[in-house]
């Protein structure tokens, strides 16, 4: 037998640097794609292909209170209205905001038409249910994220999920929708009422951020008439600035019962903050 | 007249990164071709190249990244398998057309097949096939096409031609019997010899932007000037041509080259939806064009040293860029630009016996980082999508981009950098090597080199495991160069992978990977 050639030595133990099982592959784990779901076309129009939803992922928010806002913006002399909510309020903390899948809940039986649930607060203790239509975004309700809260449990089912966003929208686009909940249980206690929301796109320009200026968003002015069955309505209104692809960018809620509709001190102010 | 024409055509041609002799062998070659002669000429030269290879656990085993993504593709049915096989194949013919007097000159690079897989696109089911389809943008790929023509003060060149210089860290023809990419530009030169030196003025049509079809539905126009790319680059050098180096070291004597380029890039607008891949790419119109304010400068100086037993080359990259609004997205736009500051370097040193049978060599290499991970393919951004739903989208993570990427097709290893991380990117290496010719004939010689890599990231926080040892690697080679054309490499490797790529996420080391690769040549 002849004798190995000690210059392939070298040669032959690269070969066995690779020997054995791979251990460690995730099945499911790919190359993953590299094609980007949606590209605004900057019309104007808030189509529903421009706005996707992804289940599981989470984006962060500036979330600050008590923040001076100009709903109205300030048009310039190129005849262009432009939104600041760029401002640094030493008051921001970072919070993330995501779509889920509503299977795994605990109110997924109490909601058979839903599709998928946002947190409605920053604390992340209230979930809205929603679901998307040929007419636009409704809500089915809204639940506490936790099955037994220490402030008591939250499950108000609407008999017919209403329209909060309708698609495609565009600058003038108004709607009104009402849901009626019977049986809910709000904080532990029983809950009957009437939300009325009254949805107006009032404008449309450019919205600039601390990180990101958009070119291009629609502002939603939301008011939204919560008529328990006993005790007095609670109005509460909302400005949120979509953009085509990504969805709401931006979010000023007034206090409670605030009745100038470009009210101009936020009880809480959302922005997308990458 | 003869005497003089002929270093000035050389000179001019090794100046504009052109490749000046028909093989193609771009900056640092003699550029001897364009000699007078009467009658017209044509010269072909090439390569016919087949690789075979087999890839062993790549994937180092440590899991996928961050991103769901192994470092490597694995086999598809059998996840736990550790080797991937495979094999590609080139035909490479450089062509050069000489007019009549031989002061006018067209060159074409045409890459046939070009790493075409072996047994790619069989005809049929692939178990019953006998042949393979040969057709697609990889059959015929015509790389460059250019002119040359010299005149009394330079030479004036213009077309799509090679662009390499020093010692190919930034810019690369790819021209090495292993590369794979190469870079080409559409560009004019104008070249001239002057106080000993070449001087050269090149401008580079680097991108057009959008382009529709005319009315004749042949030719383009480019459809928003201010979206083009456009580069400007002056060099200055001091350059032997090879011949004339082996016959000065020959006779003991040293030979110093230097040289040293700036270029400046910019760019005012951008339309990113013409290459930006997204599912519902929009019409192209005003709205489409985004502002970019992109500059860019970079500063490149060589030098090279040698002697009978020596060769010392160095070359040192930097590059500064600023980008007023790096998003690829229409109507978004970053808040702050992004500022970029990159740093390369790479030192090789050679020692060698008189007749050149043995060598020992030294290299060290430096690429600048930041903290963005060294394994994505781009940076991303998530963003909401309806509802607080995201999307993923490709822009600076933030407002820095400093780490330094050396070309792919400038090689130091075999697994870390050319198959993992893709080039030497925002790492430290240092790479010993020794080469000796076993044996040898009139018909070619038998020699066997091997080279060991070790390799740190600049900065580790752009590792997976945020460390900074990325491993070592020992590349063996036994290699028969016939002399009549025909080269058979058989090349080995072995990476040993350092802490930085790990996983810490699933508590997992990166394990050891290794490949196998033979090359067979066939030069003309």
């Amino acid at each position: 037998m002849k004798r190995f050639p000690r210059f392939l030595l070298p040669l032959a133990l690269t070969a066995a640097a690779a020997c054995g099982d791979n251990m460690t592959f995730v099945e499911g784990s790919g190359e993953g794609t590299t094609v980007l779901p949606c590209a605004p076309n900057l019309d104007g129009t808030l189509a529903a292909s421009e706005l996707p939803v992804v289940l599981g992922g989470e984006a962060r928010f500036r979330v600050a209170n008590g923040i001076p806002v100009n709903l109205d913006g300030v048009v310039g002399s190129d005849g262009r209205r432009r939104f600041d909510f760029a401002g640094r309020y030493g008051a921001d903390r970072f919070v993330g905001f995501g779509a889920a899948s509503l299977t795994e809940r605990w109110y997924a039986a109490s909601f058979p038409g839903g599709e998928f649930v946002a947190a409605l607060d920053a604390a992340g203790t209230l979930d809205g249910v929603y679901s998307r239509a040929a007419e636009g975004l409704r809500l089915h309700g809204v639940a506490s994220r936790l099955e037994a809260p220490g402030e008591g449990k939250t499950l108000l089912v609407y008999e017919a999920p209403v329209l909060v966003l309708p698609l495609p929208l565009r600058v003038g686009s108004t709607w009104v929708s009402t849901g009626r909940v019977t049986g809910g249980t709000l904080r532990g206690s029983p809950y009957n009422g009437t939300d009325r929301y009254e949805g107006l796109a009032a404008g449309a320009g450019e919205l600039r951020l601390p990180e990101l200026t958009f070119a291009s968003v629609l502002e939603v002015r939301l008011k939204t008439t919560v008529s328990p069955s006993s005790g007095a309505p609670v109005v509460r209104r909302q400005a949120g600035f979509y953009a085509e692809c990504f969805g709401e960018v931006a979010r000023a809620t007034a206090a409670d019962n605030e009745e100038n509709a470009s009210f101009t001190t936020a009880q809480e102010v959302r922005r997308f903050a990458p | 007249m003869r005497l003089r024409t002929r270093p000035l055509f050389a000179l001019a041609c090794a100046a504009i990164g052109g490749a000046p002799a028909a093989h193609a062998t771009g900056l640092m070659d003699t550029g001897d071709d364009l000699v007078p002669h009467d009658d017209a000429r044509v010269v072909v030269h090439g390569a016919m190249r087949v690789r075979g290879e087999a890839l062993g656990n790549l994937d180092l085993d440590r899991g996928p990244l961050e991103n769901g993504v192994p470092l490597f593709p694995v086999p598809l049915a059998d996840r736990k398998g550790q080797w991937l096989l495979g094999g590609d194949l080139r035909l490479r013919t450089d062509l050069a057309f000489y007019a009549p007097g031989g002061r006018t000159a067209v060159k074409v690079r045409v890459d046939v097949l070009d790493d075409v897989p072996l047994g790619d696109r069989p005809v049929g089911v692939p178990a019953a096939a006998t042949s393979v389809i040969t057709s697609g943008d990889r059959v015929l790929r015509v790389k460059r096409a250019w002119g040359e023509t010299a005149t009394p003060v330079g030479l004036l060149a213009a077309g799509r031609m090679g662009n390499a210089w020093g010692t190919g860290m930034l810019a690369n023809g790819g021209d090495c019997a292993d590369c794979d990419s190469g870079d080409a530009a559409d560009r004019i030169a104008f070249v001239s010899p002057i106080f000993g030196h070449v001087a050269a003025l090149a401008y580079d049509f680097s991108v057009a932007g959008p382009t529709a079809l005319r009315k004749d539905g042949v030719r383009s126009v480019a459809l928003e000037p201010t979206s083009a790319v456009k580069s400007l680059t002056f060099a200055f050098m001091h350059w032997t041509d090879e011949p004339t180096r082996k016959r000065r070291t020959g006779f003991g004597r040293t030979v110093f080259d230097y040289g040293a380029y700036a270029s400046w890039r910019t760019q005012a607008r951008d339309v990113p939806s013409t290459y930006v891949p997204f599912a519902n790419t929009p019409p192209l119109s005003a709205l489409q064009v985004v502002a970019r304010g992109w500059q860019a400068l970079a500063l490149d100086g060589w030098l090279r040293h040698e002697g009978k037993h020596h060769r010392v080359e160095l070359e040192v990259a930097h590059l500064r860029a600023s980008i007023e609004d790096a998003s690829l997205l229409p109507g978004v736009s970053l808040a702050k630009p992004v500022q970029s500051a990159q740093t390369g370097l790479v030192l090789d040193s050679s020692f060698r016996t008189e007749d050149d049978q043995h060598a020992a060599e030294l290299q060290l290499g430096y690429a600048s980082s930041d903290a963005s991970p060294l394994f994505a393919s781009g940076n991303t951004l998530r963003i909401p999508a309806a509802d607080g739903s995201t999307q993923t989208i490709p822009v600076p993570e933030n407002d820095r981009l400093d780490r330094f990427s050396m070309h792919p097709d400038f090689r130091v290893d075999r697994i870390l950098f050319r198959e993992l991380v893709g080039r030497v990117s925002g790492a430290a290496y240092v790479r010993p090597s020794v080469r000796g010719t076993l044996a040898g004939n009139h018909t070619g010689r038998l020699v066997a080199s091997l080279a060991a890599i070790a390799s740190m990231a600049t900065n580790a926080a752009s590792t997976p495991a945020g460390k900074s040892f990325l491993g070592v690697e020992v590349d063996p080679t036994l290699a028969w160069q016939g002399t009549d054309g025909f080269t058979l490499s058989l090349e080995g490797a072995a990476f040993f992978p350092g802490e930085a790529l790990g996983n810490p996420t699933a508590k997992l080391e990166a394990k050891p990977a290794g490949l196998l690769r033979v090359r067979l040549s066939y030069a003309f």
